[in-house]
This record gives structure tokens, C-alpha cells and sequence, in this order.
């Protein structure tokens, strides 16, 4: 009855978009960073500079938001929730930045099948993401961004499957043990973006079901 | 003396008991207005009960006894109260005091104490017909206004605040709230004294009136009642309520700094109100509202709705509870005393 | 019913000093890796020691959080803060013991500088929970967390050199098996600063929900 008198200060939910749309824009540029590798004609590190930069946008308005967060009396939604919200999309963006970052850092040459699916795959998730978070001021839109979080898990297991599937291809007879190292590390990473996906998913889906 | 009535045993005793119940009251309701001042820690529980105390008997020299006129003449025609009827009300009152305390139950005891002295009334005359319905009629329909005037002005003060302080974190504007909150909480507790103390007063002016040793002019009622009425409740304060710092403070909603010196403005203002127009109000049903309307306009999820239920349930109770105890305890008044 | 408020803060600040002192011996144990005549056994121990320590003080606080009536700050968020800063104890403790199970007896510079860099952290951490019990100093617990996490990014990249310089040239089966003992190594040293960066963050969210 009086909630709706209070200041409702909106802007951190077009905070929390824009940062969610660099999170997509960064796993777009991972994926095309992994689709490029070995033909020659990409420019990795162009697109690795790409992450970069969404990276460090994102934590401008992470930045922005904490400050908020410090100089508002009311918030939308708690103020806890914002903040686990933020920091778990900030945590995906990081992550994309690592795996980016890994490409140079294990030298790697050649992508694989299931690198390429993988990359696919979080950007997919990444996607769904930002539209989850761009419509979570919405009331009317509740089950629309519940469904978006379901498909963000459903998502995350499909990837694990295939990350069983690159792995069993890493230690088959006769593989070299130096790349299946590197591989193995490679994989963990890709995976740990869906990990954290499936963090902010859940950050999603508990927020909605609180204000519900 | 001449003219008495009855016994001047029987008059000490009453009047023992009436004190008692004003105790209770203190005991009962007074650990309200420190309950948000403990919860946020401005005060440790120590000094709020020495707060409210003190502030509850300053209300002596605030209002004046508009409400214990109400109470003493304006509920039941004193004609047809005896001293069997004014027992009767008080162990009304008192037995479901006890009860409700027993259960942690925040129910009104002013609303045991009119219930107690109808029900009592109506036992021995058998009929509504003592019952003077401009006030008591008031009475009932405050049961319902004031609760709900509590939400609105809690809610409104919340609005205000937040507005005000809309760029600055709760903890910053919490800061401005250091001294307002216990502005607020002893501007609580003197509407606290000031509507409490006075339905005791005014049971003993009814019993003096009956006893004949006064009128109904305020002029004949003796100084010392009115003292000794608001010494009992800031004693009862001192001594008793921590239970229910539980309940209200915790249990219906969270309250930090800033909402809790809204929910007791907001309750100060309203029971101060009541007082000056002489309405005895519950100063339960008063501060439970300005909590849920504090709450409401903060997040509508952290009024424990469940609670709030049980404390109307308590409300719808209480007049027919004490009033039947009342009636109860009358009977056997007559018969043993 | 009502804890003294110092008490609190003064157990918060004595379990995050027990973390300080276990960095600080687990970054002499790793400078010491590759001098010779180093004897690990005791700095391991001293590890050990401080972590222990640290538990006791661990299991007061929580058991103070289930007492208490009133605490000076939500709850649950110092169980959260708590349990954190345990965290961070448990990731060095791995990384002492790390030097045995993993057979190390060499460690490049780069290990050596994430080790500072762990204890610079945890110094961080240690004075900004010193600074929590005073509300008026917020600005500056906020200030060393903000440097906390730029410690942690800044290990990235010594990170990335570090596992860059391993996988460079393949060698043979024992050049790979060290490579292999090594990543684990530095996994494990990321995750004290991992775990100092998470308790920065609990620290902020406790400031900003008591903001």
C-alpha cells in the first residue's frame, strides 16, 4: 500500500542489464575468438583485446552500482540481492576473460570440436542471461525469466556432457601428454563459465521467487 | 469517615488491586516503546526500561484526565457500579492479562479492563442498560481507528523519511535517527503513560464515586491517586517486559533505526491524539499498526502477516474474554465476599 | 544475553590475525624451497599451527553467533564472513602441505611472488576487519578491499606468465610430470587469493547492508 509511494529507484535494474549485455558481448567474442583459432585469416588478438574491453567496461558499472548501493535509502530489491547479482555476473565475465586469456597462456593453436561446442554453448547461456536480467524489473514477466534461468541449467548439463566427451578424447591411447595437460585446463575454464552461469541463474530465480 | 459506602477494607483492597493491574499494564505494554530502541541497539535493555519509565510517569504532568473520565463515568453509569462489580472487572481484567502474557499474546489491557467493568456492570444489572454508549460506543469503534490510524501515520512517516533521505544510505540517514529515535520512543512512552495510567485512575475515581468519598468532579479526586496510578505503570515498565520485546521488535517486522523511530512516532502521534480527546485507546493495537505500516511501505513481505493475524485474533477476544471472567468473577463476589 | 560488542570485533580480528601469521610462514616455507639447506618440516608445522589455532577461534565466534541475542552486525553474514576467512586459513594450509605430497623442491620466482602476494592480501584483510568495528572508518575498510581484489587481479597475470613459461617448451616424461606437480601448485596458490578476494567481498556486502 505505501510500497508504492516509496522512491523506487529503477536504475539499478538498467544497471544491471547493461552490465549483462557486456557479459553476452564478451562470450560472443570468446566464441569467436575459439571458432577463429588456426584459420589463418582471425585475429586473435584483436578479439582477445574485444574481452578484454567488455571486461573492464563491466566492472566500471559494477563500480557504479556498489557506489549506489551506498548512497540510495530504498533499492528495488534487496540490497544483498543486488549485490550477489552483480558480483555473480561480474564472476562470468571474468571467467570468459580467462579463458580468452588461457588461449595465449597454453599456447594453444588448434580449437576442437568440443572447445567450439563448449564456447557455443556459453554463449547461448550468456544470452539468455542478459535477457533474463533485462526484463527481471518487469513484473508481468515473472515466469518468462523463469524459464530463461531453466534453460540457462539445462544449458550448463548439456555442456557437461559434451566436456566428458572432450576429456575421454584427451586421454585415449597414444595422446600427447603435454596437450592433453593444456586441454584439460582449457576445458575446466569453458566449463567454469557455465558454472557461473548457472550461479547468476539461480541468483535470478531467487530474487523472483522473494519478490513474487 | 463519613458517608463511606463500604468498608474501608474493602476499599484498600480494590484499590490495592487497581494499582495492581496498572502494574500489570506497565509489566504488559511498556517494553513496546523500548523494544525498537533495544533491537537497534541505541539504548541496552537497562537503560530503555529506566527511559520508559521515566517517561511514562513525566505523562502526569503532559495531559490531562480526559481519558479517566471516560473510564470513570463515561463507559457504565456509575449508579449502578457497587464494589462487587469494580472487583469483578479488575479480576476480568487481571485473569486475562495473566493469560495473554503467559502466551506472549501482545493483547490490549485496556481493552480487558472496559471489557471487564461492561461485563461485570451488565452481570449485575442484567441487562445492556447501564451501558453509556457515546463512550463506550467510542471505545469500540477506536478499536478498529486506532490500529488503523497507527498504519497510516507509520506509513506516511516512512514515505516522508525515505524521500528525505532517498540519496543516502539507511545507515547515513540512520545516523540523523540517533537522537530521533529516542525523541520518538519517549514521545511513545508519554502517550503510553498518559492513556494507561489514566484508565486506572479513572476505576478508582469510579470506586471512590461509589464508595461516596468523591463526585463526579474532577476537582474531588484526590492527588494521590493520580500519582500513585503513574508511579504503578512506570514501575510496571521497570520491572517486567522483556518477553515481549521479542515479539514486537522482531517477530511482526524487522525494524532498524530509521523505521523504528517511524513506527513510534507514529504510534506517539496517535496515542497522543486519543489522549487529548479523551478516547482510551490500546496502546498495543496503536504501536502493532504503526509497525505494519512501517512495514508496508519498507517490504510488504517483512510484515510477518501470520503474526499480525494472531494479534487480531487476540483483539476480536479480548472484550468478550475479560467481560465473561468479569461477569464470572462478580457472581462469586456476591456470594463469598 | 548481550555479548560485549568489543569481544566480537576483537575474536573477528584475532581469527584474521591467525591467518596473516600462516601466510607469513607459508611465504618464508616457499622462499626457502631451492636454498639447499632449507628445512621445511618447521615452517610446515608453524603452518599447522596457526591453522589450528585459528579453528579454536573459528568455533568460538560461531558459537558466540548462536548465543548471542543481539549482534553487532546481521548474523548471517558474519557466519558468512566467518566461515571466509577460514576458507582462506584452509587454501594456505594446502599449499604448505602441497610442498611435500608434490615432492617440490623448487620453485620459480613467479611462485615466490604469489606468495607475497598472498600475504599482502591477507594483511589487507587483517587490518580491514581490525577498522570493521568502527562504523566511522568504513571508508577505509571499503579502500582495503578494493585493494584486495586488485591484488587478486594482478596475480592473474603472474599467474598466466607463470603457467606460460611451463608449458613453452615440451620436454620429456619427468619434464612433464614437474609441469603437472607445478600447475597444481600454482592452482592452489591462486586459491588463498581467490579466497581473500571472496571475504573482501562478504566485507563489502556486510558494509553496504549496514551502510
Amino acid at each position: 500500500m505505501f510500497s508504492s509511494l516509496m522512491p523506487q529507484r529503477r536504475e539499478f535494474f538498467e544497471l544491471l542489464a547493461a552490465h549483462s549485455e557486456k557479459v553476452a558481448a564478451g562470450a560472443n567474442a570468446t566464441l569467436r575468438l575459439i571458432n577463429g583459432l588456426g584459420d589463418g585469416n582471425s585475429n586473435a588478438a584483436a578479439l582477445v583485446a574485444e574481452v578484454n574491453a567488455n571486461e573492464k567496461s563491466a566492472d566500471e558499472i559494477k563500480a557504479k552500482v556498489i557506489a549506489r548501493l551506498h548512497q540510495s535509502f530504498t533499492t528495488p530489491i534487496n540490497r544483498d540481492q543486488i549485490h550477489s547479482l552483480i558480483s555473480e555476473l561480474d564472476m562470468t565475465l571474468n571467467v570468459l576473460q580467462s579463458v580468452a586469456n588461457a588461449i595465449d597462456m597454453y599456447g594453444i593453436k588448434q580449437s576442437t570440436v568440443e572447445a567450439r561446442e563448449m564456447a557455443s554453448l556459453s554463449a547461448d547461456a550468456c544470452m539468455r542471461l542478459n535477457r533474463a536480467v533485462s526484463a527481471l524489473g518487469e513484473k508481468g514477466r515473472g515466469t518468462e525469466t523463469l524459464n530463461m534461468c531453466k534453460e540457462i541449467e539445462e544449458i550448463e548439463s548439456k555442456a557437461d556432457k559434451v566436456q566428458q566427451k572432450a576429456i575421454t578424447a584427451l586421454f585415449q591411447d597414444g595422446a600427447n601428454v603435454w596437450q592433453t595437460m593444456k586441454m584439460r585446463e582449457f576445458y575446466s575454464l569453458q566449463e567454469a563459465v557455465l558454472d557461473s552461469c548457472q550461479d547468476a541463474a539461480k541468483m535470478i530465480e531467487e530474487i523472483l521467487i522473494e519478490n513474487s | 469517615m463519613e458517608g463511606l459506602n463500604m468498608s474501608i477494607w474493602t476499599l484498600g483492597v480494590l484499590i490495592a488491586v487497581a494499582l495492581a493491574f496498572d502494574f500489570m499494564n506497565g509489566f504488559h505494554d511498556g517494553a513496546n516503546s523500548i523494544s525498537t530502541i533495544v533491537a537497534t541497539g541505541a539504548l541496552t535493555p537497562k537503560q530503555a526500561v529506566l527511559f520508559a519509565a521515566f517517561f511514562n510517569f513525566a505523562a502526569l504532568w503532559v495531559f490531562q484526565l480526559k481519558v479517566a473520565a471516560t473510564i470513570g463515568k463515561g463507559t457504565v453509569d456509575p449508579s449502578f457500579v457497587d464494589y462487587y462489580v469494580i472487583f469483578g472487572a479488575l479480576m476480568g481484567a487481571l485473569a486475562w492479562n495473566i493469560i495473554t502474557w503467559y502466551y506472549g499474546i501482545p493483547s490490549s489491557s485496556s481493552h480487558a479492563l472496559v471489557g471487564g467493568l461492561v461485563g461485570a456492570t451488565v452481570a449485575k444489572a442484567g441487562s445492556g442498560a447501564p451501558i453509556v454508549w457515546e463512550g463506550f460506543g467510542k471505545i469500540l469503534a477506536f478499536i478498529i481507528i486506532s490500529p488503523l490510524v497507527g498504519v497510516i501515520i507509520g506509513g506516511l512517516l516512512m514515505v516522508l523519511v525515505a524521500w528525505i533521505f532517498r540519496n543516502h544510505s539507511p545507515y547515513q540517514a540512520g545516523k540523523w535517527f540517533k537522537g530521533g529515535q529516542l525523541f520518538a520512543a519517549a514521545a511513545y512512552s508519554l502517550g503510553h503513560g498518559g492513556n494507561d495510567a489514566q484508565k486506572t485512575i479513572g476505576i478508582i475515581w469510579l470506586l471512590l464515586i461509589t464508595a461516596g468519598v468523591a463526585t463526579k468532579d474532577v476537582a474531588t479526586l484526590p492527588t494521590w491517586v493520580i500519582y500513585s496510578c503513574y508511579f504503578a505503570i512506570a514501575w510496571g515498565t521497570y520491572l517486567g517486559g522483556w518477553r515481549i520485546v521479542k515479539t514486537m521488535g522482531t517477530k511482526i517486522t524487522k525494524l532498524n533505526a530509521v523505521s523504528g523511530s517511524c513506527a513510534s512516532m507514529g504510534g506517539a502521534i496517535t496515542l497522543g491524539l486519543a489522549t487529548l480527546g479523551g478516547i482510551p485507546v490500546s496502546t498495543t493495537h496503536t504501536i502493532t499498526g504503526a509497525i505494519i505500516g512501517v512495514g508496508a511501505a519498507t517490504d510488504v513481505k517483512a510484515v510477518r502477516w501470520a503474526i499480525t493475524m494472531n494479534l487480531l485474533v487476540a483483539w476480536v477476544l479480548t472484550i468478550p474474554a475479560a467481560g465473561l471472567i468479569a461477569a464470572i468473577s462478580w457472581y462469586f463476589g456476591t456470594k463469598f465476599l | 544475553m548481550l555479548p560485549k560488542r568489543t569481544e566480537f570485533f576483537e575474536l573477528l580480528a584475532a581469527h584474521a590475525e591467525r591467518v596473516l601469521a600462516g601466510a607469513n610462514a607459508m611465504l618464508r616455507l616457499v622462499n626457502s624451497l631451492g636454498s639447499g639447506d632449507a628445512d621445511i618440516a618447521p615452517l610446515i608445522q608453524e603452518v599447522n599451527m596457526n591453522e589450528s589455532s585459528a579453528d579454536q577461534i573459528k568455533a568460538d565466534l560461531l558459537n558466540m553467533l548462536h548465543k548471542a541475542f543481539v549482534t553487532p552486525l546481521n548474523r548471517d553474514q558474519v557466519y558468512a564472513l566467518t566461515l571466509d576467512i577460514d576458507r582462506v586459513m584452509n587454501t594456505i594450509q594446502d599449499v604448505a602441505q602441497a610442498v611435500s605430497i608434490y615432492h617440490i623442491t623448487e620453485v620459480p620466482s613467479e611462485s615466490r611472488v604469489l606468495a607475497a602476494m598472498a600475504v599482502d592480501a591477507c594483511l589487507r584483510l587483517s587490518r580491514a576487519i581490525t577498522a570493521l568495528k568502527d562504523k566511522e572508518r568504513s571508508s577505509e575498510t571499503v579502500d582495503l578491499c578494493v585493494e584486495i581484489e586488485r591484488i587478486e587481479e594482478k596475480s592473474d597475470q603472474v599467474m598466466h606468465r607463470a603457467i606460460q613459461t611451463l608449458f613453452q617448451t615440451e620436454g620429456d616424461d619427468q619434464a612433464a610430470l614437474r609441469a603437472f606437480a607445478l600447475r597444481q601448485f600454482y592452482s592452489l596458490q591462486e586459491k588463498v587469493l581467490r579466497a581473500t578476494k571472496a571475504s573482501a567481498q562478504m566485507l563489502e556486502e556486510i558494509l553496504i547492508q549496514n551502510a
